[in-house]
């Protein structure tokens, strides 16, 4: 069940629309198949795929339980993993620039 | 919870201002009378629009310069009625409110400045396009 799941979704990933007409990656590129990596159990291909989506991940689920718990220090939590989230991605994508695989 | 504790113990506090102000026999000072708090409108909004606005990177640009412009519109809207009166909202929908409207600016701007990337980029390849002689080149490159 749980493979299937997965194979559909590998089989249904949508391409970039940047990807698909200029060949060029965007800085998002990736986040499918580290989503998948990390639904198969691999943390470091995911890491490796896109950085940035254990971080994105984390905030939107702290988002939505800081929106229904309301937690004290949510908001600057917040802040600060959006900001860390923003390096990385940045970081990320000069580093695929700079290294040509764009 | 905590507003009502908040407006509990400042109930409290006013009942000992009143009572010592009477043993005291001098007048009573006008206590600012606490309304029924309550959240400032968009802040939830403004929350989950800068953030999204960030996580819809996958070929961004547009989506983020959208989300962000809309969150920042609704962030400063907020922000005005909030400095109207500040005592009528909770704080801590406030800190909402400036934590969604910093990552609006952010997602705005890292947006608007991956547009201007991309149009260099694309700018450069036509660039080097155009100026290859032989077609065999073009293939080459």
């Amino acid at each position: 069940m749980w493979n299937n799941f997965i194979n559909w979704l590998e089989s249904h990933m949508g391409e970039c629309f940047y990807h698909k007409h200029f060949g060029i990656e965007c800085p998002g590129c990736g986040m499918q198949r580290a989503f998948i990596a990390l639904l198969k159990g691999n943390f470091l291909e995911s890491i490796k795929l896109f950085p940035a989506l254990i971080p994105i991940m984390f905030m939107l689920t702290y988002l939505i339980l800081h929106l229904i718990f309301k937690f004290k220090k949510g908001a600057k939590v917040l802040k600060i993993s959006f900001i860390f989230t923003v390096l990385i991605i940045i970081i990320n994508y000069t580093f695929k620039v700079i290294t040509g695989n764009i | 919870m905590e507003n009502n504790q908040n407006q509990q113990e400042q109930q409290k506090l006013n009942i000992e201002n009143q009572s010592q102000a009477q043993q005291q026999n001098e007048p009573l000072q006008a206590q600012p009378y606490i309304q029924q708090q309550e959240i400032v409108p968009n802040s939830t909004g403004a929350l989950v629009l800068g953030i999204i606005s960030i996580v819809t990177c996958w070929c961004y640009g547009i989506i983020g310069i959208t989300l962000g412009i809309i969150g920042l519109i609704l962030a400063n809207k907020g922000r005005k009625l909030y400095k109207e009166n500040p005592n009528r909202y909770t704080e801590s929908s406030y800190k909402n409110l400036t934590a969604g409207r910093i990552m609006s600016i952010i997602g705005l701007s890292i947006s608007a400045a991956y547009i201007i990337f991309l149009v260099i980029y694309i700018l450069a390849i036509v660039g080097t396009v155009a100026g290859l002689s032989h077609p065999y080149d073009f293939y080459n490159f």
